[in-house]
């Protein structure tokens, strides 16, 4: 099962991290702000031209071609659930590598990147209901903000058996 | 696999691995095809008395058997080392005439190889199932131990021991108090086996050099000088020696290995170490190579070679201290010496005890490599060669001993040497060559007998050499005769058979036998006693291989030494055939005639070549490919560069505009004298306007570079275009190997099969050159075993049926590959019933796969499509070749993955024909790009039929399906949007047009019209597949990127008739 792996490999990244820090990549989607690790992006582009394709659910928007390398797309809002959104300026595609595929997925913006320590990380609280969360690892309290640590591995494990 | 079987798992041993992994793949196929030729040949001779085998089949299979324990062993993959060892005794067995090849025998070696694939696969995933062997193991142990061929394991024995007492001899000279002379008093003749002078032990001494070539010089020149002594005179070691085994019985457990006693320097200066351990392998290379190449063509100078590799590899073991490899080089060094000095060459069984000899030294490297030198298994290698030593006829010393002391040794020992022919020098009307039997048919015998030979017959020319004044040899010639007549027509013999029973004296007996026979054959029936020896020819020659394959002679003597020290090389035959006269192979003799001359000349350099990994070309492939896309993208830039500037010449333009400027500033200066302040203001502008004007005239110059450097742009683009279309040509063709060997891979199914079935079939294989892709070829071979199990299981009639119908008994199955045009055809043909249409029929409408309204209307062919279907199987029990069912639609789906297409075409009674038509490549697919709904796809040109318009009153609804009557068959309409489940609208929706254009797809009976907005053209894509970053899409044959940058999907044109014809019956329910 894809699930057990999963603490383990993101507790060996967070020491090579160093001693309790961590490097993430933060992202706005509607009103929220989440976090991913910065070792799991891979680069950040614009929005372009995406080839629609079938037989996959809405939230997979399609195809693109980064680099002559054909990687699918999906739209984060759409996976958790959120109202769908018209591209704006700030739209990007963050890829990311997961499990040595490599896939885009569309946020609103792309903040900042910014070092946290683990005890800023908090356990997510269990009223936080929805269909977000089990693919979050945990809250980051910031000074004036909230950041959702996103599970980026958890996210795509079930795109990995799912067909049609 | 355990763990054990892999010693460190470093970069090197994974390279080694790769080589071993390839390497073995060619060497059990080879073994596998010659298993079945062994076959064919077990069911001729089932009837023969005491049949033996052809021998170069058996060596050959013998030499892979070898060279695959040789690989294995030097990556210390025990198991598989084990079991070709086995293997390996079997043939050895065999080509000795020990072991008798049965149906049995080959059934069992089948099966020993499969498991040696099985296990051979497993190394390739190391954490798979562990594959059993141990119970072929045991079987060929059984068969080997009931033949009595371990016999060879007894005599092995008695070698050891009598080698033991040699080596205690070594041992005494070895001994530092002892001086030379004394030595060379005391051991005399004995020298040559352990041949060591004891300066060469002394040079440990001079062990910090790690430069031995000084003395390897040396000894090359005391070699140089002992090749020029006539053979007749050397010292013939073997009377002494033949007193040792009796006295080395009472000899010690410790006997047994002719090394002990030996030991390697305790500390080893590891600074050498490195230097000896490249050396040593390079040198090692280079022998296994000579050896290798001299079994081809045996040379004297090649023999030289190897005595000085010999001797150097000694040379640097020795200078760091190896005793015991020194010493067991040392052995092979006096090995060649003897064969040099009898103007002999190896023949194959003394090339593979040297062989056997260089991978025990090579493995000793390994383990040295290892930094842990292991020498446990050169005892047996050293008693191989000991005593194929003496088994060569006479053996030079290799001690310098004085000329006084050999001539008085020889005359202490009169007829010194009992192995030796050549030293009976006591008959004084033969020269010292010809008692021994010469290796090749007299010449002038052979043109006499082949200027008479019908032509295009195969004959075996021979010459029968009796015995010296032999009683009544003019019966035993008579005998001959008879025994010939029943292999074949004896078109000529000397003596003629008339003649032969009145002879009183008679040297020899010629004949020419027309037959078809193998040689060994005809060989083992000459077995009788009182023959000196026999030469047999195979004519027209045969030229693969060489020397050894069309010739044998052998040689028969007094009992040798070689008998009694158990020599690997004795034949099993020859001791029940005549008593105290033994017959072996000659050691060769040196070549005579001039056809004996070795094809020097001829030899061909073989095409070097490099191993790649496919991954690599695939990375090629994939730039290449991108490559494509650029240059495409370069040409829609140039069209677009050229259309910018084909506008209207602006220079003219501009010239007439710059002419009425001037005319207007000019004409107002002299018309008007006194000009308004106005006028005069708007002269001044207009003035201004033309010298801009001119400005402007001046950067519209240009104009016509750009057009020139366009049109120069697009010179460089056709140059690109070239470039590019070789480049991807060139990778394409390095990814392509010819179809050969997969095709070879189903004369084994094909014999297993009439096996299990008792029919009887054969397989013609045609186009076996054709080349495919790699990739293909690795997919290809699952269908294909589908495709030839369904023609032999239910295409081919049994005997008794096809004999009835007045076909012949044996049924054929065709495997033919072509080149079409951008296609590859594979063709399984078999002459056998024929698809029977009313019995799939039957079945289809049974499975509820055709309604029977539908079964009245289908055609024949319709109804053949039906065999894709899965679950539809026409056996009526199933069996255990074919008939479960799952077949077919594997081969469909398989195909389609392929990107191919398979037709059937089937005549009742006369056979079945399956075409299966394939891209040339995986990578890159000849495409139709069409447009439906504003975007773009691609449609393998494979499957694509037809391209027809319709106009809207073509086109009917029949139960609210779309059909369209395209001439007179009536096609389902299928649209896209309603095949795809599409998540989200097109983006670049374009407004309907009046004229539909339906793309015919799939094959007759299964035909779907797709309807399209447009068709751009053709186009060869590179395939990019989806699942690789996400998973596989229903629907979708993968994606590819368009000149533009844009992602295009390429349709699975199998899977939309599979969804389309799925939504009718669906919606017809």
């Amino acid at each position: 099962m894809p699930t057990l792996v999963q603490e383990p490999v993101l507790a060996e990244a967070r020491q090579r991290e160093g001693a309790g820090s961590l490097q993430l990549v933060s992202f706005r989607l509607g009103q929220e702000e989440y976090g991913i690790e910065i070792t799991k992006v891979q680069e950040i582009i614009l929005m372009g031209e995406i080839t629609r394709l079938p037989q996959t659910p809405a939230y997979i928007k399609g195809l693109i071609n980064l680099r002559s390398t054909v990687i699918p797309i999906m739209d984060l809002r759409l996976r958790f659930g959120l109202p769908p959104q018209e591209p704006t300026e700030e739209t990007r595609i963050m890829v990311v590598n997961v499990r040595g595929k490599t896939i885009g997925i569309i946020v609103d913006a792309v903040s900042e990147v910014l070092r946290i320590s683990k005890d800023q990380i908090a356990p997510p609280p269990p009223t936080v209901a929805g269909l977000g969360r089990e693919y979050l690892t945990g809250l980051v309290k910031l000074e004036n903000r909230l950041l959702i640590l996103l599970d980026i591995e958890k996210l795509f494990a079930g795109e990995q058996s799912t067909t049609g | 696999m355990s763990a054990t079987d892999q010693p460190g798992k470093d970069e090197f041993y994974e390279s080694l691995l790769g080589d071993f992994l390839d390497e073995s793949a060619q060497l059990l196929d080879r073994l596998n095809e010659n298993l079945l030729k062994l076959d064919e040949w077990t069911q001729v001779s089932e009837n023969l008395p005491e049949p033996r085998c052809h021998e170069d089949l058996l060596n050959d299979m013998f030499r892979a058997a070898h060279s695959l324990k040789g690989l294995s062993a030097m990556l210390g993959l025990q198991e598989i080392n084990h079991l070709t060892h086995k293997v390996e005794n079997v043939f050895d067995a065999a080509r000795k005439g020990a072991l008798r090849v049965t149906r049995e025998v080959v059934n069992l070696l089948f099966e020993a190889v499969d498991r040696l694939a099985a296990l051979i696969e497993a190394l390739k995933e190391p954490n798979g199932e562990p594959v059993e062997y141990e119970g072929v193991l045991a079987k060929i142990h059984q068969v080997l131990k009931a033949s009595g061929a371990d016999r060879a394991q007894s005599t092995q024995a008695d070698a050891e021991r009598a080698l033991a007492a040699i080596e205690r001899g070594l041992q005494a000279l070895d001994e530092p108090t002892h001086s030379p002379a004394e030595a060379d008093a005391a051991l005399g003749p004995v020298v040559p086996v352990g041949g060591q002078p004891p300066s060469g032990f002394a040079a440990r001494l001079k062990a910090a050099s790690p430069h031995p070539p000084a003395q390897g010089s040396r000894i090359e020149a005391d070699f140089s000088k002992q090749g020029e002594q006539p053979a007749g005179t050397q010292a013939a070691p073997s009377g002494c020696l033949r007193e040792q085994p009796v006295a080395a019985t009472t000899g010690g457990a410790e006997l047994s290995d002719p090394l002990a006693g030996i030991d390697d320097e305790a500390a080893l200066p590891a600074k050498y170490i490195g230097i000896f351990i490249d050396e040593a392998t390079e040198t090692l290379d280079q022998l296994t190579e000579l050896l290798l190449a001299n079994e081809r063509v045996g040379q004297k100078e090649t023999v030289e070679q190897l005595m000085v590799l010999a001797h150097k590899w000694k040379g640097s073991a020795a200078s760091v201290g190896l005793h015991r490899a020194a010493k067991l080089a040392h052995l092979m060094e006096d090995v060649l010496q003897g064969l040099l000095a009898q103007h002999a060459l190896p023949n194959p069984w003394l090339t593979d005890t040297l062989l056997r000899t260089t991978d025990a030294l090579r493995q000793f490297v390994e383990t040295l490599r290892q930094g842990q030198p292991r020498t446990d298994h050169f005892g047996p290698v050293a008693c191989e060669l000991l005593a194929v030593q003496q088994a060569i006829p006479s053996q030079p010393s290799i001690l310098p001993t004085p000329p006084e002391a050999r001539k008085a040794e020889a005359q202490a020992q009169p007829s010194a040497d009992p192995v030796c022919p050549l030293a009976d020098s006591g008959t004084g009307n033969l020269s010292s060559f010809s008692c021994q039997v010469p290796p090749i048919v007299s010449p002038d015998w052979r043109q006499k007998v082949v200027a008479k030979l019908p032509e295009g017959a195969r004959a075996i020319v021979g010459e029968v050499y009796f015995e010296k004044e032999l009683p009544l040899v003019g019966l035993k010639g008579r005998l001959i005769y008879e025994k010939l007549c029943r292999l074949g027509e004896v078109c000529q013999c000397d003596p003629p058979p008339d003649r032969l029973e009145d002879a009183e004296q008679l040297e020899k007996f010629s004949f020419a036998l027309l037959t078809e026979q193998p040689l060994a054959l005809v060989e083992n029936q000459l077995e009788i006693a009182g023959i000196r020896g026999k030469v047999l020819e195979i004519w027209p020659p045969q030229s693969s291989l060489g020397t050894p394959e069309g010739s044998a002679a052998s040689l028969c003597g007094p009992a040798s030494l070689a008998e009694q020290l158990g020599s690997a090389a004795q034949s099993s035959g020859s001791a029940e055939a005549a008593g105290a006269s033994s017959s072996r192979r000659s050691a060769g003799v040196p070549p005579a005639g001039p056809s004996a001359e070795p094809p020097s000349g001829e030899a061909t350099r073989p095409a070097e070549t490099l191993r790649v990994d496919i991954e690599r070309l695939d990375e090629l492939m994939n730039l290449a490919g991108q490559l494509v896309l650029n240059k495409a993208r370069f040409t829609r830039i140039g069209e677009s560069l050229k259309g910018l500037l084909s506008a209207r010449n602006p220079l003219q333009i501009f010239e007439r505009i710059s002419a009425a400027l001037e005319a207007i500033s000019q004409s107002s200066y002299r018309e008007d004298k006194e000009p308004h302040k106005e006028l005069q203001a708007l002269r001044a502008t207009v003035r201004r306007i033309h010298q801009e004007v001119v400005e402007l005239g001046k950067e519209l110059q240009v104009l016509p570079r750009a057009r020139q450097a366009v049109y120069e742009f697009q010179e460089a683009v056709h140059q690109l275009d070239r470039v590019t279309d070789g480049l991807q040509q060139t990778v394409m063709q390095t990814r392509m190997v010819p179809i050969g060997p997969l095709f070879a891979r189903f004369k084994r199914v094909v014999r297993d099969i009439t096996r299990l079935n008792g029919k009887s079939a054969r397989l013609v294989i045609i186009g076996e050159k054709t080349e495919l892709d790699k990739r293909m070829i690795d997919e290809l071979g699952d269908p294909l075993i589908h495709l030839v199990r369904n023609a032999l299981d239910h295409g081919i009639e049994p005997p008794e049926v096809r004999e009835s119908l007045g076909k012949p008994r044996q049924g054929t199955v065709t495997l033919e590959a072509f080149h079409r045009g951008n296609s590859i055809v594979i063709r399984v043909s078999d002459d056998g019933r024929g698809l029977d249409a009313e019995k799939i029929l039957k079945k289809a409408m049974e499975k509820g796969l055709v309604s029977p309204a539908d079964a009245e209307k289908m055609s024949r062919q319709e109804i053949y499509q039906l065999i894709w279907q899965p679950g539809l199987s026409t056996a009526e029990k199933v069996t255990e070749i074919s008939g479960r069912g799952m077949g077919m639609d594997i081969v469909w789906a398989k195909i389609s993955e392929l990107n191919g297409s398979v037709e059937i075409d089937s005549t009742p009674g006369l056979g079945t024909t399956m075409t299966i038509k394939l891209p040339l490549t995986l990578a890159i697919l000849p495409s139709l790009m069409i447009q439906i709904d504003g975007e773009t796809f691609a449609l393998p040109i494979e499957a694509v039929g037809e391209i027809v318009h319709l106009k809207g009153s073509d086109m009917y609804t029949i139960q609210g399906r779309w059909v369209a009557r395209v001439r007179n068959t009536v096609i389902s309409v299928v649209h896209l949007r309603d095949l795809f489940r599409w998540n989200q609208p097109s983006a670049n929706q374009t407004g309907k047009s009046e004229q539909t254009t339906l793309v015919i797809l799939g094959d007759t009976g299964r035909q779907i019209g797709l309807a399209v907005d447009g068709v751009l053209g053709e186009e060869d894509v590179v395939i990019k597949s989806i699942s690789e970053n996400y998973h596989n899409v229903p629907g979708l044959a993968g994606a590819s990127i368009l000149g533009d940058g844009r992602v295009a999907l390429i349709l699975d044109v199998s899977a939309l008739v599979e969804m389309a014809s799925g939504r009718h019956s669906a919606s017809s329910c």
